[in-house]
């Protein structure tokens, strides 16, 4: 049973560099948004003044988590 | 060539084809156009290549109304004029800021946005910005409430220029073409003190200038073009009308009113629940790729602000840090105050919003009675805020702020006087002057027409943002070249 041989081309050479290059910001970006924690959305917003900040009324029920 | 008053009036022999009073962006790029199409222009500056204190001192004044700047502060009297101090930021107006509103009187412009739509690259080569999109705006979401409007810096460069970043000074951007022009006479130290006019044909025939000794002279034109800021070119022309009976451009005593400042109230910090700027895929790119300082600029949509009868204006989202809320930031809000830096939030910035004024006639610049060094009655700046000005600046920061509710993008805050409409607002300002010869179909309700010209007067024009009938959100310098551009094509129709 003979060994099977990897040729080198440049198309495999491009694909690693582009791999090397671009995957870790890729993965990072994308870590990064899953770790996002916006504020829960609010179709009617009915802003209040609440110690200089411009909040919504449902924000004066309790803190992010609710 | 440049020549310099200073040690005597130089001998300014012959007729111009025109002559330009001011040397700041509106009167070079005026200059220069003139020039280029063959014409002979002298170009009147009357500060030095560099800020003196016996120029800049006659800029001093009184404030008569809303608490001001000192008067010689925020202009700059010397060879380029207040570009040697701005800093660079470009907007468009919008198209709708040119047309009439009916709950807004002596709204709308003789001149549409089509008109000087041509000049845009013109302006934008000369202000070094690179051109604006087709549409400025687009919708920050889909209420159609709100949208996200393009800014434009002189200070704007190629991601591989490494150069300097400082905005376009026209004194120093043009020195070399204005020496070298043998179309152009620039001259330095020459203050314009007034001029020789026939009331029979409307013709202004020259215009006299001093120097800061005992020197004085004249010098002829066909065409007169004052361009020496938005309070200057006020006060010249109330002089002016002193002499001649109000016949120019002050048939109805319109001169100097509608003076508009763009109001300021700075609100503090705000912050954003997403690592990344996702929410505007252009605001830290545009500052990588061009240099330019990251700002999002929010603006209630046409539409929005025709419904709710405020003018235009914007909400202006700062540079973002990563950086936790201060303990003074933070106050007493419960809600803020849970939440955790690098948990629930992840960067903060500052926010300030700047609105339109409506056009108001008791806002304005009148002469007093006190006298400078040339005779000339000095300004009094009479500026006024309505109540449409406070409920522009007030709807606009509550709707910016209801696109970030409404998105979960994050929480900013508000200057707790606008919020309750306090009668002591802590208004700061822009540093723009606009209107006082503002531009009007009839002399009833302006001072110049959608030429520039006088009303009036048939061979005295206007460039700068005294022409202004509104002035918009947009910082005015763009528009001002534009204008120049454009006051520059009709004086070349007018002088063939």
């Amino acid at each position: 049973m003979g060994s099977r041989r990897v040729f080198l081309t440049r198309r495999r050479v491009a694909g690693a560099i582009v791999a090397i290059l671009a995957v870790p910001p890729l993965a990072r970006i994308a870590l990064l948004r899953l770790k996002d924690n916006p504020l829960p959305r609010v179709a009617a917003p009915e802003p209040v003044l609440i110690g200089r900040w411009l909040l919504d009324a449902s924000d004066l029920a309790g803190g992010p988590g609710g | 060539m440049i020549l310099d008053a200073r040690t005597g009036i130089p001998s300014l022999e012959g007729r111009y084809d025109c002559c330009v009073a001011g040397a700041g962006p509106a009167g070079i790029t005026v200059a220069l156009k003139l020039a280029e199409a063959g014409k002979r222009v002298v170009l009147l500056e009357a500060g030095d290549r560099e800020a003196t204190q016996e120029s800049q001192e006659l800029y001093a004044g009184e404030i008569l109304g809303l608490d001001y700047y000192p008067l010689e502060a925020p202009r700059l009297r010397y060879l380029g004029g207040t570009t040697g101090h701005w800093g660079g930021q470009c907007l468009l107006l919008d198209r709708a800021d040119f047309e009439p509103r009916e709950d807004v009187p002596l709204s709308g412009w003789p001149i549409g946005y089509d008109d000087l739509a041509p000049y845009q690259p013109g302006a934008a080569q000369l202000l070094q910005t690179g051109e604006f999109p087709a549409e400025v705006r687009r919708p920050a979401d889909n209420t159609g409430t709100i949208d996200v409007v393009t800014q434009r810096f002189s200070s704007d460069r190629a991601f591989y220029d490494v150069g300097g970043n400082e905005p376009v000074r026209f004194g120093t951007r043009h020195l070399a073409d204005l020496e070298t022009s043998d179309r152009i006479d620039l001259v330095l130290n020459a203050n314009l003190v007034g001029f020789g006019f026939d009331t029979a044909t409307g013709r202004l025939s020259v215009a006299k200038v001093r120097n800061y000794s005992d020197g004085a002279g004249e010098v002829a034109a066909d065409l007169f073009v004052l361009a020496m800021g938005g309070i200057e070119n006020a006060r010249a022309l109330l002089h002016l009308n002193e002499e001649v009976r109000n016949l120019f451009g002050n048939q109805n005593g319109m001169v100097g009113r509608c003076f508009m400042e763009h109001p300021v109230v700075h609100h503090g910090a705000y912050f954003i629940t997403k690592r990344l700027y996702s929410h505007s895929p252009t605001w830290e790119f545009e500052r990588l790729v061009r240099r330019a300082i990251p700002e999002l600029l929010l603006s209630p949509s046409p539409a929005q602000r025709q419904q709710n009868g405020w003018l235009s204006a914007t909400l202006r989202l700062e540079r973002l840090n990563r950086r936790a809320l201060s303990d003074a930031e933070t106050g007493e809000a419960a809600f803020v105050r849970d939440l955790t830096f690098d948990e629930d939030y992840f960067l903060t910035g500052q926010s300030w919003v700047l609105g339109e004024q409506a056009p108001n006639p008791a806002s304005r610049v009148v002469l007093t009675d006190r006298r400078d060094r040339f005779g000339l009655r000095i300004t009094g700046l009479d500026w006024r805020l309505s109540p449409v000005d406070v409920e522009t600046l007030r709807g606009t920061t509550i709707e910016a702020a209801k696109f970030l509710i409404r998105s979960g993008l994050g929480r900013m805050q508000m200057e707790p006087a606008l919020w309750e409409r306090a009668a002591d607002l802590p208004i700061e300002y822009s540093s723009h002057h606009m209107g006082g010869a503002r531009m009007s179909e009839t002399p009833a309700t302006g001072v110049v027409d959608g030429d520039c010209r006088v009303h009036g007067a048939a061979n005295l024009f206007v460039a700068g943002s005294a022409v202004f009938p509104t002035s918009g959100h947009a910082n005015p310098t763009f528009t001002i070249v534009q204008l120049a551009l454009r006051l520059a094509d009709h004086l070349i129709a007018e002088a063939a």
